[in-house]
């Protein structure tokens, strides 16, 4: 009973910093499933696509995260996420676990160096009347109080961090958005708020693309994952009410420590 | 770089309330579901836990199903196109677990 309690709690933490940086919080709960609870991590992982795919719908179904989420380059993004998710199986074998570790752990510590270094820097345009182009957008910034555009730079890039990011949901199970808000943000144009939500919505499609083949494997612990799913739930609508009022710089600096332990982590495994 | 005032969103409020009506759904039976596994009354408990957990996995889907049927309405063909691309995937990801399985 006090696993479903504990892991309750630790969805709720997930499903706040999920919602806040749109990392659908698999990065906290897998590595706190299998390290404090002792679950083998394929268990840990179908809770986490579980949690993922909650929170994403708690994205796609919030008025005011739905603002924020670029419908057009999601689906357009999606498209390599999803090919990128199913494609996660024959990149395991391409090359060794410790391999794959280790790269995603090095290209997380690049992407946290970039966002450092770009601390300071907004990706809008303060003048509503300059055109977004084909995969921009216009949203309301509450630090400036008024309407900003943003522009998108550089599809292949953000196309190749989607694909890469859907791989790395299918391998570990921990959405890929740690990977590709950031990358958004920094290499693409894309303001953080903006990223995270357009990511949470796209996380969800390929975590519940991965599921099946966890359900018919047994690996779907349903008293465990609905525990986890009502964490999130919860901690998930908090992050979406609050995710306008914190200020971009404290997100930016929660993102990259968030890069930092995780990748930190990542060495230590490998 | 001056030109046209910012291009609005397609239109994405019909997938958004499904959305909401599928979570909220999953959300009561989930809860339904634990009450009946905290008070040890299987085979019912594991069952309706199954099913809540089916439900919320279906959800991005109903999402995605309703985001292209609007799209279509919209004559928005490439957001058809895209969607309906992506929603392939996801029945190939359902047909091959079911056959590995």
């Amino acid at each position: 009973m006090w696993a479903v309690v504990a892991v309750a709690s630790a969805g709720a933490v997930a499903g706040l910093a999920g919602a806040l940086l749109g990392l659908g919080g698999g990065v906290f709960l897998v590595p706190f499933l299998v390290m404090a609870l002792d679950l083998p991590f394929p268990v840990a992982r179908a809770v986490s696509l579980c949690t993922i795919v909650a929170t994403s719908s708690t994205v796609g179904a919030a008025r005011a995260a739905t603002r924020l989420v670029n419908v057009r380059l999601a689906m357009m993004l999606q498209v390599a996420t999803a090919a990128g998710g199913v494609t996660g199986g024959w990149t395991s074998r391409l090359a060794s676990e410790r391999t794959l570790t280790l790269l995603f752990a090095t290209l997380m510590l690049a992407i946290a160096a970039v966002m450092f270094a770009r601390l300071d820097k907004r990706n809008v345009v303060v003048d509503e009347r300059v055109s977004p182009g084909r995969w921009g957008g216009a949203i309301r910034d509450p630090e400036l109080g008024r309407a900003v555009v943003y522009r998108l730079r550089r599809m292949p890039v953000a196309l190749g961090v989607a694909f890469v990011g859907g791989n790395v949901s299918s391998l570990l199970g921990v959405g890929g958005g740690v990977l590709i808000v950031p990358a958004l943000n920094a290499w693409c144009g894309i303001p953080l708020r903006v990223a995270a939500a357009t990511s949470a919505l796209m996380m969800g499609v390929t975590a519940s693309a991965a599921l099946p083949l966890y359900w018919t494997h047994g690996e779907v612990r349903s008293h465990l994952a609905a525990a986890a799913v009502l964490g999130v739930l919860l901690g998930s609508r908090i992050g979406v009410s609050l995710v306008s009022a914190v200020r971009i710089r404290v997100l930016k600096i929660l993102m990259i420590a968030v890069l930092l332990a995780v990748s930190a982590l990542m060495f230590s495994r490998s | 770089m001056r030109t046209s005032p910012p291009r609005t969103e397609p239109s994405d409020r019909i997938a958004s309330q499904v959305a909401r009506f599928a979570l909220f759904t999953a959300a009561g039976v989930l809860v339904a579901g634990l009450g009946l596994w905290t008070l040890s009354i299987e085979p019912l408990a594991s069952r309706v836990l199954d099913a809540a957990v089916l439900m919320l996995v279906a959800t991005p889907a109903a999402r995605m199903v309703t985001s292209l049927a609007e799209s279509a309405r919209e004559r928005d063909w490439f957001l058809v196109t895209t969607t309906a691309t992506v929603l392939l995937v996801l029945l190939a990801g359902v047909v091959s677990a079911f056959l590995a399985g």
